[in-house]
């Protein structure tokens, strides 16, 4: 039997069995070493009467054991040795059981706490297979699903809101982007359609008014910015700190109509281009500068606006380019950047008429800063490429392109007047002649009319280019109301001047 | 670090149930066990349910990404209108303002919990460059760097600090 259940079972199995054998045949004759070797004192403490019935018992047992061994063996010799040795095992297995120890705590599952690990996931796997099916199946925490379907509702809900205003949002976007890149003409006008078109209980963007707003202040159109902000902002909403610059309007828009109306009423001789004493001006104009001074409720656009009606009077006058840009810088030094629109354009243009490319930049690049899209400013920048020393006509197409470039339908297309000089001093004189037809049809459908020296213009490109009947109905209409076509053409259609002397004479007669 | 990281869980808190939400439904579909559903807690597992590490690469790889990706596109689907809305033309008017806010939070608390635990993406790592082919191991290192760097951002709120700098930049572009 003992050397039956060793030879089946692993070195861990058989060590542990050891017990077992030694309570089921520890009376065995086989045994009787052991018996021996307990203490004699043990021994002879026995009682004598039971020795006669052990030694039957004894006799008992190794016949039962030689029974089953002889048994055994014949099982072996046949041919269902297998299943019978088998079977064996199992009744010993089963014999052991109730005699195994209590399992460790360390084997038990952490979860239940009653049955043994699963270590078939590895040897520190903490829970039995039993729980780790019921964690498989640990419910989803509600807490999750509530907090997902506000999400997709509040997301549906601000989509919904986003796909019902998409087309406003599509203008607004195409606004922010001409704001983005400084078009303030067009930004100006897809605001206005925005704003126009919005339905103001439903809310409406913020930043359209403050763009809106912005850009009319920038271009010192003060009263329309205080405008939008009224229209659209409440009260309350311009008491907050950071609207603060939205709530200066108004303040800005009187002051400067007051220092208007000192002008205007001051000198309204000069402003309406009627004969005008030139000193006695000059002298109202420098008395009323002293006086603004030292008053201290003198407002902060008046001296600025006094200094440029002084520029009024001599420009009107015919002073020198130099005086004039004298009385410009004056006026740019008391104003201190406050109205640059005021005198920005006439600094650029005197520049312009001395030929002076390099301080014209300088004025022309401030201009973009405000405006990029006043098609005049890049007209008066090219005009200094015009009447310098050595004209650039390269140049004046680069400026006029720039210009058909940032403009749109929003303004109005000058660059075609400063295509036609450009042309003409290159002696392309049918593109001059297109071109400058270009200008005289923008400028009907804008509601504008062309002046004498535009005329004059007109007449020169006909004139170049061979389109004789055109010339002769200019000249026409010039005799028709009491006038004379340009002394410098009527030189060039005799030879004695060239296009380029007619273009570059500063004396303003050809545009 | 786990104090901020807490309290950084607590300000994000619908993101925070979301992932987990997510996280759970990955769990249950792969048959990975659960050991805690709970989806606040206030230790470094918080938004994250307790479950065993995935036995497999796919299934790893599943647990890293499924949460972050719909979390992502949750966050996307909330961020366009409500960014739209708050700063880019600042619609006025409580009908927008109020859901735009929203809607703006909850998608600042998504993407504040969008990636797995370090200990996530660790396995994730040892489970595809154990047996992945070296094709797998190639596709997987751009995911594991990005879900592993994200995994620490978000364990040293780094993820929230960027969040809060993402709006204020927005509020300052405004």
């Amino acid at each position: 039997m003992d050397e039956l259940k060793k030879g089946d079972l692993t070195p861990e199995e058989s060590a542990g069995e050891t017990d077992n054998e030694k309570l089921s045949f520890a009376d065995t004759p086989e045994d009787s070493e052991q018996t021996q070797t307990q203490p004699e004192s043990e021994a002879a403490s026995a009682p004598e009467e039971q020795t006669s019935e052990e030694d039957a018992l004894n006799t008992e047992l190794e016949q039962i054991r030689d029974m089953f061994q002889k048994e055994l063996d014949n099982a072996k010799n046949s041919d269902n040795s297998d299943m019978l040795i088998q079977e064996l095992d199992e009744i010993e297995e089963e014999a052991d059981e109730p005699e195994q120890k209590q399992p460790d705590p360390k084997d038990l599952c952490q979860c239940c706490g009653e049955k043994i690990r699963d270590t078939s996931f590895g040897d520190d796997y903490p829970y039995c297979s039993d729980c780790r099916e019921l964690m498989k199946a640990n419910p989803i925490n509600s807490l999750g699903i509530i907090a997902l379907i506000v999400m997709i509702f509040i997301a549906g809900f601000s989509l919904s809101r986003a796909v019902v205003n998409v087309s406003s949002w599509n203008d607004l976007l195409d606004a922010n982007i001409s704001y983005t890149e400084g078009k303030y003409v067009d930004a100006a006008s897809q605001y206005q359609a925005y704003l126009q078109s919005a339905d103001t209980s439903d809310g409406i963007s913020v930043n359209a008014v403050k763009n809106l707003s912005r850009i009319y202040a920038s271009l010192s159109y003060y009263s329309y910015a205080q405008q939008t902000v009224d229209s659209y902002f409440p009260a309350s909403r311009l008491k907050l700190p950071w609207n603060k610059e939205f709530s200066s309007y108004n303040d800005l828009y009187e002051q400067m109509q007051a220092a208007q109306t000192i002008v205007t009423d001051n000198f309204e001789d000069v402003l309406s281009g009627v004969d005008f004493d030139y000193e006695e001006s000059l002298e109202k104009a420098d008395k009323l500068i002293e006086e603004n001074k030292k008053d201290e409720n003198c407002g902060k656009f008046t001296l600025a606006y006094l200094e440029y009606a002084k520029y009024i009077i001599m420009s009107s006058n015919g002073d020198s380019y130099e005086k004039q840009l004298e009385q410009l810088k004056k006026v740019e030094e008391t104003d201190a950047g406050q109205l640059p629109l005021l005198y920005y354009t006439d600094i650029l243009s005197v520049y312009s008429n001395m030929g002076d490319t390099e301080n014209a930049k300088v004025y022309f690049d401030k201009l973009m800063e405000i405006n990029k899209q006043d098609t005049y400013t890049y007209t008066y920048y090219a005009n200094a490429f015009r009447f310098c020393d050595k004209p650039d006509a390269d140049k004046m197409l680069e400026i006029a392109q720039e210009a058909a470039k940032n403009s749109s339908a929003n303004t109005f297309p000058y660059y075609y007047k400063t295509y036609t000089v450009a042309y003409l001093l290159q002696e392309k004189y049918d593109e001059a002649y297109t071109n400058f037809e270009l200008y005289l049809q923008n400028l009907q459908s804008y509601g504008g009319s062309a002046g004498v020296a535009d005329y004059n213009l007109y007449a020169l490109c006909a004139l170049a280019a061979g389109e004789e009947d055109t010339y002769n109905q200019i000249k026409t209409m010039f005799e028709d109301n009491g006038m004379e076509i340009s002394s410098l053409i009527q030189k060039y259609e005799k030879g004695k001047l060239t296009m380029t002397e007619v273009l570059t004479d500063k004396g303003g007669e050809i545009a | 670090m786990t104090v901020l990281y807490i309290i950084t869980k607590y300000l994000t808190l619908p993101g925070a149930m979301v992932r987990g939400f997510w996280e759970h439904l990955v769990c249950k579909i792969c048959g990975i066990p659960v050991e805690d559903n709970r989806l606040i807690r206030n230790d470094e597992v918080s938004s994250h349910v307790e479950h065993e590490l995935a036995p497999t690469s796919r299934k790893a790889f599943a647990l890293c990404f499924v949460p972050a990706f719909m979390n992502g596109v949750l966050a996307l689907i909330l961020t366009i209108p409500s960014i739209c809305g708050l700063f880019f033309f600042n619609i006025s008017g409580a009908l927008n303002v109020i859901p735009n806010v929203l809607a703006y939070w909850f998608a600042f608390s998504l993407y504040v919990n969008s990636y797995p635990l370090v200990e996530d993406a660790l396995n994730m790592k040892y489970q595809v460059y154990k047996n992945g082919t070296i094709l797998q191991k190639i596709v997987y290192a751009p995911g594991f760097l990005f879900t592993y760097v994200g995994a620490y951002a978000e364990k040293y709120c780094i993820t929230f600090v960027l969040a809060v700098a993402g709006f204020v930049a927005l509020l300052l572009a405004m």
